[in-house]
């Protein structure tokens, strides 16, 4: 990695702009490796403490350009479409929390509670509206968030220097995971003093459910895998001949490259340990999607020979760690032929009947856990507070119209992240990195709760904010190196 | 100049009004740290010591008063604690109309109702049956809520704490809690009618109970 203390373009002028610059960068980094830490930050005081961060990254940037604020408007270069997505569901939101709707608009409940308490209620779209309050404030962060790393990776150095940072504060949690199981104890355990020793062989590392894992580490391996295939490609495609390309490629391997092949390594064994199906469906599948585009991307330079080759080298590597590490995983899937747990298919059910009574304006987002006991068809012994189907939750909480509108504009800038790959001509690993975690965090979604775990949704922010930044063809002079 | 100024504020009342948001819920969260995990057996209708009740409730006295989840949470606390109904009562509603979709929320107050208006106290029950009629971890309070409030409840609400008792009844796990509610007033009369027709299975069911208590 590079030394220079120069993240980005300078936006202010003279010493107290670029100390600010500094200071932000760092403390989102810091907010990053402390996101997963407290239960993946899934607790009422670490999100909110998580925003607190954010916001306060955010306000140290907004000090380094004090004295020429005009240099923000790089910020909605090539993507004021997203932008007016993105800004109008976040309206929307806020609506759904806006106590200025009479209550004969609105769901029967808050009549009913207004005639059964004598109190003046709150009236608004959202039938829980601090809880909906709390999510708008999540999702904002996020924004934010990645709108941060669109700052800070602005320049390749400092798009390099917040990838590399996310790839090591991975490793290290892989790393964690690792010790935690070897000791026998659990996060959930190390935080409540509560045993859990069922979840210690689950592998969940910081958080509590091992499949929230398996996608943080999962963006952990895209990140530090998509680096280390670029890395040798550039090493092995400039040199000549077998022998010498396999030296290099050792060469490489053994010196510089030691960081990316370990984290690669640690973070991909995490996920298979975890044994999470859906994990290890996602993970694998943008892998090889992002294998595919670099095959095809290679073949129109007439470097196939070479990009089979190495193909292969990774396709070897991912089966030795299934080997090595995949017991809890081929357990899992044999078991999967067995059963007939219907709690998800129960879940979904509900939120497609809560989608279907709300379907413009939704119950307010968060709600879920709230509206299910309404569309439950059966008692279970659990307290049902997620649909495991992103999508659907979000529909049913949001409302069609400005779910549409949110996924439009992740859409757009995964579009733009897809472009961006064909466009450059260098770096364009950034970009691609992006789409894989785009790609991982979709498929994901239709089976789990991942990207409502804070410290994945903060992370995934900050790599779309990084492809996005380095998705345009480069036209700063700063640029350059 | 003012268009700059305009552009420092823009950038920076996001900021803020995300700070604005996140203190409060950081408080607040602190404190359901504190009680934690006092506040899960709560939830799941484990008994706890009167002491750890109080403290829960004195803990979470200072969360924000715009998060009415957590005044239940404290209410309940409170009540089990051993506090006047009289002075929760405010809290209470003030809480519902702020999330009036707590089905364990109007089952609080209910149980607050009861002894000064069973009428009130029973459409409030009510409403939480209708909200969440199976829910799991709500079933023992609306039948402990209920049991008492049987002549003032629709048809609809008697048929579901009926099923509820029976399938209570039925499980060997749950008998702490069966004869928790066999030991409230009128919980044994709801017992009783969800044997109705079925002498035998109550004869049954005595036995097993004494058996249990004589550790047979």
């Amino acid at each position: 990695m590079k030394t220079s203390l120069r993240l980005s373009p300078r936006y202010g002028v003279g010493e107290p702009a670029a100390f600010l610059e500094q200071s932000a960068f760092w403390l989102f980094v810091a907010t990053l490796a402390w996101a997963p830490f407290p239960l993946g930050s899934n607790r009422p005081w670490s999100w909110a403490l998580l925003t607190l961060l954010v916001a306060c990254s955010w306000a140290l940037w907004c000090g380094s350009i004090w004295r020429k604020p005009e240099r923000a408007g790089f910020l909605l270069d090539g993507l004021r479409g997203p932008a007016i997505l993105a800004a109008l569901a976040m309206a929307w939101a806020i609506v759904q929390v806006a106590p200025f709707f009479p209550s004969s608009w609105l769901n029967l409940l808050w009549q009913s509670t207004a005639a059964l308490t004598g109190e003046k209620v709150a009236s608004t779209i959202s039938i829980a509206p601090w809880r909906s309050t709390t999510e708008v404030m999540k999702l904002a962060s996020y924004v934010m968030a990645a709108g941060l790393a669109r700052v800070f990776a602005r320049s390749r150095g400092g798009a390099y220097r917040l990838l590399d940072a996310m790839i090591v504060i991975g490793a290290l949690y892989a790393a964690y995971a690792f010790a935690l199981t070897l000791i026998g104890q659990s996060q959930f355990e190390l935080f409540y003093g509560v045993a859990m020793p069922q979840t210690v062989h689950e592998f969940p590392g910081p958080f509590v459910n091992r499949n929230n894992f398996a996608t943080y580490e999962g963006l952990t391996a895209i990140c530090a895998g998509s680096r280390l295939v670029a890395k040798i490609w550039s090493h092995i495609d400039a040199a000549h001949g077998m022998r010498v390309r396999a030296l290099s490629l050792l060469h490489y391997l053994a010196g510089k490259g030691a960081v990316w092949l370990v984290a690669t390594l640690l973070a991909f064994s995490a996920v298979i340990m975890t044994g999470s199906r859906a994990g290890n469906l996602a993970t694998w599948f943008a892998t090889f999607a992002l294998l595919f585009i670099g095959f095809g991307l290679v073949s129109r330079q007439k470097r196939k020979g070479l990009a089979i080759g190495l193909i292969a080298c990774v396709i070897a590597a991912g089966l030795g760690l299934l080997a090595v590490n995949g017991a809890t995983l081929a357990g899992r899937l044999d078991d999967m032929a067995g059963t007939t747990d219907t709690t998800r298919l129960l879940l979904w059910d509900a939120a497609l009947k809560m989608i279907q009574h709300a379907p413009v304006t939704g119950w307010g987002l968060g709600t879920y856990q709230l509206v299910y006991p309404l569309y439950a068809t059966a008692s279970m012994h659990f307290f049902m507070d997620k649909a495991h189907n992103d999508f659907l939750e979000f529909m049913a909480g949001f409302g069609l119209p400005a779910a549409i509108l949110w996924w439009g504009a992740l859409l757009w800038l995964a579009v733009l992240c897809a472009q961006g790959i064909f466009i450059r001509r260098r770096h364009r690993v950034l970009p691609a990195i992006a789409l894989g975690a785009t790609i991982l965090v979709a498929i994901h979604s239709i089976f789990d709760f991942s990207l409502q775990m804070p410290a994945i949704a903060l992370m995934y922010a900050a790599i779309l904010g990084v492809g996005v930044a380095q998705a345009f063809p480069a036209i700063h002079p700063l640029e350059s190196p | 100049m003012s268009v700059r100024w305009a552009i420092r504020v823009g950038l920076l009342i996001p900021a803020a009004a995300l700070a604005a948001l996140a203190i409060p819920r950081l408080e607040t969260g602190l404190l359901l740290e504190k009680a934690f995990p006092a506040t899960a057996y709560i939830e799941t209708n484990t008994p706890l010591p009167e002491a750890s009740y109080r403290e829960v409730a004195h803990i979470l006295a200072d969360a924000s008063a715009g998060d009415p989840e957590t005044l239940l949470l404290q209410a309940e606390a409170a009540i089990n604690a051993g506090a006047s109904p009289a002075t929760i009562i405010p809290d209470v509603k003030r809480a519902l109309a702020k999330s009036p979709s707590s089905a364990r929320g109007w089952i609080i107050l209910a149980s607050l109702w009861t002894n000064t208006d069973p009428a009130k106290a029973a459409k409030a029950l009510t409403q939480a049956f209708n909200l969440a009629p199976r829910e799991y971890y709500l079933m023992l309070p609306t039948m402990l809520v209920g049991a008492p409030l049987w002549h003032d409840l629709p048809d609809g609400v008697r048929t579901g704490l009926i099923s509820d008792a029976r399938l209570l009844a039925e499980d060997e796990q749950r008998r702490g809690q069966l004869r928790l509610l066999m030991a409230r007033p009128a919980g044994a009369d709801l017992v009783v009618r969800a044997f109705a027709g079925r002498p035998e299975a109550l004869r049954q069911l005595n036995r097993d109970l004494a058996r249990e208590k004589l550790g047979l």
